[in-house]
């Protein structure tokens, strides 16, 4: 097993957001957490990441079966696990390629290799530039500084393709898309998704879902994850609401 | 002495991990308040001293500016220790803007008058080359202000003689003879210093700025340069003819080293001809546990569409205090670029000066200064638009650390006539850890209706948003953190022309972030120092 999540608790300035999360994620899986919003998702995938502002009351994450807590942030990035944000930070006077270069550098000292020489680093990036359709142009700016919505979701995947990680958690990434962006970024994750990966893709609508296929979805409320189905369950959200899970008395 | 240690191991958010650790507190230095009488004696011998080296000097060659430059730095001296006690009295400063980093403060200390005035020290060995690979530039050193190199010679290529006639030249204003055109071209340096002393009957008003508010001229900044006249034994003569250019960047190095604690004053002219042009490069170094405490003032005269990329590099030990006076006239249609880059020291002052005298003089000023420890830094900066059409801009960014703290002051005049002037103040902070201190006043002074002026002061923190996204990328957060301060510094870089200089610039302050900036590599003042790491 990947992930594995065992009732995890946590909260913020001591109010409880998760209230026992249990969710395995296995290699070549691809997973869509749904749910409304302000139930806990963004929550978990920053817990996932190491935000520290978030605090773990109790349960546990088991990463290829380590305990993740052990790890700080820069390190789970090094094991692999790589966060896509839902709002991509502005950083003026760093640019892409510089900013890549040090994190895959960073990652490859981690694992004990040499630096990537420059000449190879170009022509890397130059082909997962083309996977996203990002212009040079684009590459040479200050990471997302004056991006549009489009552009920084691009960018996000754009990252995925270089770190190549085993897990990602993509938070969102659908939002503020219009079809065609949505369709550049879908397109994206289903060439990285992989037999050695898994992917978890959070997001509100089903309308990802249409160009992501997952193997599993789970809806999240409340702190817990209260359904899980396959693809069918997305569109039977989408169709009658969350209220129907309420309805139903699962919610 | 008490001395205190850090554990840089722990601190790290520290941008230095420097090897030297000890350092004195202010616990030993308390005490007792210099007298004033001493004080005045002090500085009157070494004037004495410095106004008997210009003479014996001058008795070679018979003609040079030396008399006119001795009587010049007598009235300064005279106007100078008129000057009322308070001014030295840094106990009775201390409550305003920025006296932790004075001159007043610093001569007020007891330790002041202890120092040596290393006049007639001999010259630092010609072995001494500042050699930096890829970096290609006309040389002059300058060691403990007295300037190295043949007598009498044009420093540029020493095979010709020192005059100002067609060619570009580099030489010691003594080695001119004051006579033709040599005293016509340096008349308005001459009547600058005359006119920028005080008259008897303003002395006791001094402090009052009302008195220099006419001209534009700030009181502080001209009592700074009265000091520096009458202590500076030798003058640097920088001369651009009409149309000149180098093929290559002047580096000027100045070194300031002593085994005692000293004090040492330097000057510099710099004349640029009608559409001269010229990148010049000030170097401010020191031996690492040189005590030196350095004043030096640069003079600049752009005329008519002359154009001067001026970089000033300070970078000294911990022990040793910087004040630097630069004062800039320009003409019409002239531009200046101004960089001052403040890499290392213990305690910097900045004082600029700049004059927009005619239409469509341009001036860009920027600054950079990175602060850690106990440093301490302040820039004061006073533009005078005194004709329409003119523009500055000033962008002064600092990165400060540990207990740092640093101080800027920004003084923009625009007269009645300057029309149609653009003048823009910024000022930006980056405070790293809890205890560091950044203080600003920015200012506008405008007499003139259509003018389009603004001004700003920020103080920030790093961004914790980047910090976490550059982190869960895997980069370390020292690391991340170092990115963001190059990041930050960049933009004061970016504008400088010359590639090889902005690469070495960059490089410089991208060692000084990773806390690797003692001195430069081959540097045989880095020898002592280096066997420590």
């Amino acid at each position: 097993m990947l992930l594995e999540i065992k009732d995890l608790h946590a909260s913020i300035n001591g109010k409880q957001i998760l209230k026992g999360v249990d969710l395995k994620v296995d290699k070549g899986e691809i997973h869509a957490i749904m749910g409304p919003n302000g139930n806990g998702k963004s929550t978990l995938a920053s817990v996932i990441a190491g935000k520290e502002m978030f605090h773990v009351d109790s349960g546990e994450i088991l990463y290829k079966g380590k305990n993740l807590f052990d790890l700080n942030v820069e390190e789970r990035a090094c094991e692999g696990i790589f966060l896509g944000f839902q709002y991509p930070v502005e950083i003026p006077g760093v640019s892409i390629a510089s900013f890549m270069r040090a994190a895959l550098n960073e990652q490859r000292k981690y694992k004990g290799l040499d630096p990537i020489d420059t000449f190879e680093f170009m022509k890397y990036m130059e082909e997962k530039q083309a996977l996203v359709g990002m212009t040079d142009r684009l590459a040479n700016r200050s990471v997302n500084e004056g991006f549009s919505g489009g552009e920084k979701k691009k960018n996000e995947i754009f990252q995925m393709a270089m770190l190549q990680p085993t897990l990602a958690i993509l938070d969102e990434t659908d939002s503020g898309l219009d079809i065609d962006a949505l369709r550049i970024v879908a397109g994206g994750v289903n060439k990285l998704a992989s037999k050695d990966n898994a992917i978890v893709v959070i997001t509100h609508y089903q309308r990802l879902l249409d160009y992501i296929v997952p193997d599993f979805v789970h809806v999240l409320a409340d702190g817990k994850i209260v359904k899980t189905g396959d693809k069918e369950l997305a569109k039977e959200l989408e169709a009658k609401g969350y209220d129907w899970l309420k309805d139903k008395g699962e919610l | 002495m008490i001395l205190e240690t850090k554990d840089f191991g722990i601190r790290s958010q520290n941008f230095a991990h420097r090897a030297c650790s000890g350092r004195k507190t202010d616990a030993g230095l308390l005490p007792i308040r210099i007298e004033m009488q001493t004080l005045k004696e002090t500085i009157r011998s070494w004037a004495q001293e410095t106004a008997r080296h210009r003479k014996s000097k001058q008795d070679g060659t018979g003609q040079g500016f030396g008399e006119t430059m001795n009587e010049i730095a007598a009235q300064a001296l005279d106007c100078f220790l008129q000057l009322p006690d308070p001014m030295f009295d840094p106990d009775a400063r201390s409550g305003m803007f920025g006296e932790k980093v004075s001159l007043w403060k610093e001569l007020g200390s007891p330790d002041f008058t202890q120092r040596d005035f290393p006049l007639t020290q001999a010259p630092f060995p010609e072995s001494f080359r500042c050699d930096i690979k890829g970096l290609d530039v006309y040389q002059i050193l300058l060691y403990n202000g007295r300037v190295c190199g043949p007598e009498g010679k044009n420093l540029l290529d020493p095979a010709s003689e020192a005059v100002l006639s067609e060619h570009p030249c580099v030489c010691r204003l003594d080695e001119l003879a004051a006579t033709g055109t040599h005293k016509e071209k340096l008349q308005p340096f001459l009547d600058e210093a005359r006119q920028a002393l005080c008259r008897k009957e303003t002395t006791t008003h001094v402090k009052d700025t009302a008195d220099f508010a006419q001209g534009g001229r700030d009181t502080a900044m001209e009592q700074s340069k009265w000091l520096n006249r009458c202590l500076s034994a030798e003058t640097l003569v920088i001369y651009m003819p009409k149309e000149a250019r180098l093929d290559k960047p002047l580096q000027i190095v100045s070194l300031c080293h002593g085994e005692k604690p000293s004090f040492v004053a330097s000057q510099i002219w710099v004349l640029m001809e009608e559409g001269a042009s010229l990148s010049l490069v000030e170097c401010t170094d020191s031996h690492p546990k040189a005590e030196v405490m350095a004043h030096s003032l640069t003079e600049i005269r752009l005329e008519k569409e002359a154009s001067l990329e001026y970089i000033q590099l300070q970078n000294v030990g911990d022990s040793c205090k910087v004040f630097h006076d630069l004062s800039v006239q320009q003409a019409r249609s002239s531009r200046l670029a101004s960089y001052n880059l403040t890499l290392n020291g213990g305690l910097t002052r900045n004082n600029l000066e700049v004059n927009l005298n005619q239409e469509d003089a341009r001036a860009e000023l920027l600054g950079l200064y990175l602060q850690d420890h106990e440093q301490m830094a302040k820039t004061q900066v006073k533009v005078n638009h005194k004709a329409p059409k003119t523009y500055s801009r000033e962008l002064f960014k600092g990165v400060i650390d540990d207990s740092a703290s640093a101080y800027f002051k920004g003084h923009v005049f625009v007269s009645p006539v300057a029309d149609q002037t653009e003048a823009y103040q910024s000022n930006r902070n980056l405070l790293i850890s809890p205890k560091a201190q950044a203080h600003a006043k920015p200012y506008l002074e405008i007499y003139a209706d259509d003018v389009q002026c603004n001004h700003g002061v920020t103080v920030g923190q790093l961004d914790e948003d980047a910090l976490f996204y550059m982190r869960c990328r895997g980069i370390p957060a020292d690391t991340a953190r170092r990115l963001l301060m190059r990041a930050y510094a960049d933009e004061i870089l970016k504008p400088i022309s010359v590639d090889s200089l902005r690469e070495w610039m960059t490089f410089l302050v991208k060692k000084r972030f990773s806390g690797q900036l003692q001195a430069c590599e081959q540097c045989v003042l880095a020898c002592p120092e280096k066997k420590t790491f």
